[in-house]
């Protein structure tokens, strides 16, 4: 009977990223076509993990050292990325089909870099713990935690957001070349993946990893342009169009009448 | 999820490496969350459905195996708890051997509320606190009885006096949940210890919540109703799918010996062969355990060693003889007589051991039932052992023996017995058994159906059974008392050998008219019983059964149930071990050493691990033991004139247990991962929808 589950805890952690992607992403050819090529940066990333991984026998019982290093290359091919879209600058105007937005607002197409990496990387976090919820039983016969299913879940949905905000960032520092963002992105994705070696004590995990979500959350906001201002200016009803009629000069001689 | 990262193969090692970059687990080397979740415990003891021609037996569970939450039964209050308090109904009842009665099931069953039964025998468990306990009937084989029809003089003694008086009929009903045997302690103890740990009532007998230890059993049998509906669909099935068996009729087949060979050249005279017969089958509720300690195992191996003991006494004067003997080792006897049976209509109609070869010189001669001379059979010899000596009883027939030639052949053959016995100093004493009483249930009865035949069945008892347990899980070797350490200490071994030095030196006085004692090999006794009683992985075994699969050979009693198919490995084993006793070392090689035709005389085989490599020559060959009524046109089912029985196909059995969460818990998932659905839907769309105003970008252009 737990398929309840495996529906319960895939709603859970999907839900978000599924609905960024159908409203914001699916809507437009262009972010599709780069959200799926900043998922393949991100498999990159896990196969050059792997390879290092396999060369170096003697720390393979090591998990920290997987874990940066793993960290390390995310964080590197998210770089790499960066370098190819910047090239690919001129190209995308030509593609683009006049819609020159996510040409001008770099922070568009950080987002959908970090969303590509997000999806990608829930995805093959909980995807074979899903598929082994679907049978009659539920974890916790040798002693192991008894909500694992849903602390893993709420922990893949905090690192999909993570790698959303991370990507916005990311992209942002380098532009403005502020090396002080990028370190934080760097320790914060460091952070938020060794507090997980904690689990699974997961009274401390998750709170953690999610205070790293809504404070990185926080600094995308700020840096694409929002503040607590916008949002409250966006809660309000949306004023009518104002439509601007030049108004007629006055001249002296109207005055004069 | 991602498989141990222990040795990793580069898929592992690639799932295993997604997994520590989300890093989600413990510090562990996380196995697959499977693993976490389900124990797996051993299943291969599953009761499994049989049919006949007008009945379905055993248990099956539902396509897809039943589940239920896991009550360990130590008594009986434990029992009443399920029923009348057990909340979390369907329950799979965990139970030792004493609760496994016709009455504790039947109970379970009318009570709705078991979708199972798992029986755990422990390794300390003690057989001798069990009741009544045989699997079978009162009367076993009583439906094709050679008396039930024409003699009703003595068709209804079973009734007043049961020969098995220990008998439930138990392998006889049919259960519509899975029953499971367990004998393996560690699984065990996780059944127990989770148990413990997770569903045993508190101390006011309040039931655990959730969640609860479950377990599912998975034994889902093809067929159904009876014999003649699933042999008929596994006919039309089988023109348009392969591989379809819904059932399968019991078959195997059936091992002789003749002592000097026969060959169609030379005439048989009439009444010249004395047939010396056992039963190499026995059987149980569950599949892969039917040990048949006394009921199958003691006959033979007397069997075997009287012909090992015979064959190195076989001086020219036997060699001369014009009697003969033919050793005979029945398969399928369990299951009404299939294999003697069979044997039976091979020789009526002129074709045994098999349809006589027009234009082959070298081919063994047809033997049919005017050849026979004696027929002797060993029936349950094993707990005869007394303090000091032996008592076995020699059964008649009266019937047969009202013809005062068959009755004068017979008592002289009684007699022989009897002075042989005390010829071979064997200190065995055969009582002869009063001759109105009809003969116990064994082979002998076959043949009589047929035509009058002198002879006698062996056996322990004299009225009822002496084996407490027969056809069921513990008739083995604790059953007939043996004790294997070297032999040092047992008499089992020694009892058998003397059962065997009787026999074969009353053989030896029918060969030639002459008296002279014939001793046996005790250690040979003793090695076969091992083998067949504890341990089929012995040397003895692995050497004659190097040509069977490994898998074959595991530290555990040999599996006498007769089974379907004709490639069973233990009646392989022991046609091959006969062989070696009975048989003649050739100078072959590998390569010559092969049979070129099964009519032949003589038959070889090879064994490369019996001395750097020997060659056997005998007169050991296998005939059909499948049941007439597989192969007659237009077999009446319900005639009961011969056995029908046929074992369900099926896949996989297993068990496994896991723990199963609440409903609520469930909901409450569900609830959340929608409310996370639709909450994420709703900002998305409006931080989307007011993203000018979130971020400040400019007004995107008015559609044209």
């Amino acid at each position: 009977m737990t398929v309840a589950q495996f529906f319960g805890c895939g709603m859970l952690a999907f839900g978000p990223p599924v609905a960024m992607f159908a409203i914001t992403i699916a809507t437009d050819p262009i972010r599709t076509i780069m959200l799926v090529a900043s998922a393949f940066f991100w498999l990159l990333a896990l196969l050059f993990s792997s390879i290092l991984y396999c060369a170096v026998v003697q720390l393979q019982d090591t998990i920290v050292f997987g874990l940066v290093f793993s960290v390390l290359f995310q964080e590197l091919f998210r770089f790499l990325w960066f370098l190819l879209i910047q090239k690919a600058e001129g190209g995308l105007k030509k593609v683009s089909d006049g819609n020159v937005q996510i040409v001008e607002n770099k922070h568009i197409l950080a987002y959908v870099s970090g969303l590509g990496f997000g999806i990608i990387s829930g995805a093959f976090s909980l995807v074979n713990v899903l598929a082994d919820m679907t049978g009659p039983g539920t974890v916790g016969l040798k002693g192991d935690p008894a909500n694992f299913f849903v602390a893993s879940a709420v922990t893949s949905l905090a690192f999909t957001l993570l790698h959303i905000f991370w990507g916005v960032l990311f992209f942002n520092a380098l532009h403005r070349r502020a090396y002080l963002q990028l370190a934080y992105v760097i320790l914060c994705h460091l952070l938020a993946s060794g507090i997980t070696l904690m689990n699974p004590m997961y009274g401390l995990t998750i709170p953690t990893v999610w205070v790293l979500t809504v404070l990185s959350g926080g600094l995308a906001l700020v840096v694409a342009g929002g503040s607590h201002t916008t949002l409250a200016a966006a809660c309000r009803p949306r004023q009518p169009p104002i439509l601007r009629v030049p108004t007629p000069q006055l001249t002296s001689q109207d005055t004069a009448l | 999820m991602a498989a141990t990262c222990v040795r990793p193969s580069p898929l592992t090692m690639f799932w295993c490496y997604c997994f520590y970059i989300t890093t989600f687990l413990t510090l562990v080397h996380g196995d697959r969350v499977m693993n976490k979740i389900y124990v797996d415990i051993q299943g291969d003891m599953a009761c499994f459905k049989r049919f006949n021609g007008t009945h379905e037996i055993g248990c099956t569970s539902g396509f897809y195996g039943n589940s239920g939450v896991i009550h360990v039964i130590q008594n009986q209050s434990d029992l009443q708890w399920v029923y009348d308090k057990g909340p979390h109904k369907p329950y799979v009842l965990a139970i030792p051997p004493q609760f496994l009665t016709p009455q504790v099931l039947k109970q379970a069953e009318d009570s709705g509320k078991v979708s199972g039964i798992v029986v755990m025998v422990e390794e300390n468990f003690n057989p001798q606190v069990l009741g009544e306990f045989s699997g079978e009937s009162h009367c076993p084989n009583s439906e094709l009885d050679l008396y039930k029809a024409s003699f009703p003089e003595y068709s209804g003694y079973c009734e007043k006096n049961p020969w098995n008086p220990d008998g439930t009929s138990f392998l006889f009903m049919s259960w519509n949940f899975p029953v499971f045997l367990v004998d393996n302690q560690t699984s065990i103890d996780y059944i127990k210890q989770y148990y413990e740990d997770f569903n045993k009532p508190d101390v006011n007998g309040e039931p655990q919540p959730w969640p609860l230890l479950c377990m599912e059993l998975n034994s889902n049998m093809f067929g159904t109703t009876n014999t003649e509906v699933c042999m008929r669909r596994s006919n039309l099935a089988g023109s348009q799918l392969h591989h379809v068996n819904f059932c399968d009729p019991l078959s195997d087949r059936n091992i002789l010996a003749a002592l000097n060979p026969m060959n169609a050249s030379v005439e048989l005279p009439e009444k010249s062969v004395t047939v010396v017969a056992a039963r190499m089958d026995a059987t149980s509720m569950f599949d892969n355990i039917s040990p048949g300690a006394n009921s199958a195992v003691s006959g033979l191996v007397t069997l075997l060693v009287a012909a090992d003991a015979l064959n190195r006494h076989k001086d020219a004067k036997v060699e001369s003889s014009t009697k003969n003997i033919l050793f005979v080792l029945f398969q399928g006897e369990s299951w009404d007589y299939i294999g003697s049976s069979r044997m039976v209509w091979d020789m009526a109609r002129g074709e045994f051991p098999f349809k006589y070869q027009e234009n082959l010189s070298d081919q063994m001669s047809q033997i049919n039932l005017t050849h026979i001379e004696h027929f002797i059979e060993l029936n349950q010899v094993g707990e005869g052992m007394r303090a000091t000596d032996s008592l076995l009883f020699l059964h008649t027939d009266p019937v047969s023996n009202s013809d005062p030639q068959i009755s004068s052949e017979t008592k002289k053959l009684l007699t022989l017995l009897q002075t042989s016995s005390s010829v071979a100093n064997s200190s065995v004493t055969l009582e002869e058994v009063n001759a109105k009483i009809p003969l116990p249930p064994a082979s002998f009865q076959s043949f009589l159906k047929k035509e009058n035949i002198s002879g006698t069945v062996i056996t322990d008892h004299k009225e009822g059974f002496k084996n407490q347990f027969y056809q069921s899980i513990f008739d083995d070797y604790k059953n007939v008392k043996y004790e294997a350490d070297g032999g040092a200490s047992d008499r089992y071994h020694k009892h058998i050998s003397h059962v065997a030095s009787a026999l074969a030196t009353t053989l030896y006085t029918i060969l030639t008219d002459e008296v002279k004692p014939i001793t046996v090999n005790e250690t040979l006794a003793d090695t076969l019983l091992y083998c067949y009683m504890q341990n089929i992985s012995c040397e003895m075994f692995r050497k004659f059964g190097e040509k069977i699969s490994p898998s074959f050979f595991n530290e555990k009693p040999a599996k006498m149930y007769v089974s379907v198919g004709e490639n069973n490995g233990l009646t392989y084993l022991t046609e091959k071990i006969l062989a070696g006793l009975v048989g003649e070392k050739v100078d072959l090689d590998s390569d010559s050493c092969k049979v070129t035709s099964r009519y032949s005389v003589y038959q070889l085989f090879y064994s490369a691990s019996i001395d750097n490599g020997t060659c056997f020559q005998s007169t050991v060959r296998g005939t059909v033991a499948q049941s007439p009524a597989f192969s007659i046109e237009g077999y009446d089912w319900q005639s009961g004139e011969y056995s029908t029985w046929t074992e369900s196909g099926w896949q996989m059995t297993g068990l496994m247990i896991y723990l199963k969460p609440s409903v609520g818990e469930e909901v409450g998932l569900v609830c959340g991962g929608v409310v996370s659905v639709l909450l994420s839907l709703g900002v998305v769309y409006f931080m989307n929808s007011r993203a000018d105003i979130i971020f400040g970008l400019p007004t995107p252009p008015a559609a044209c």
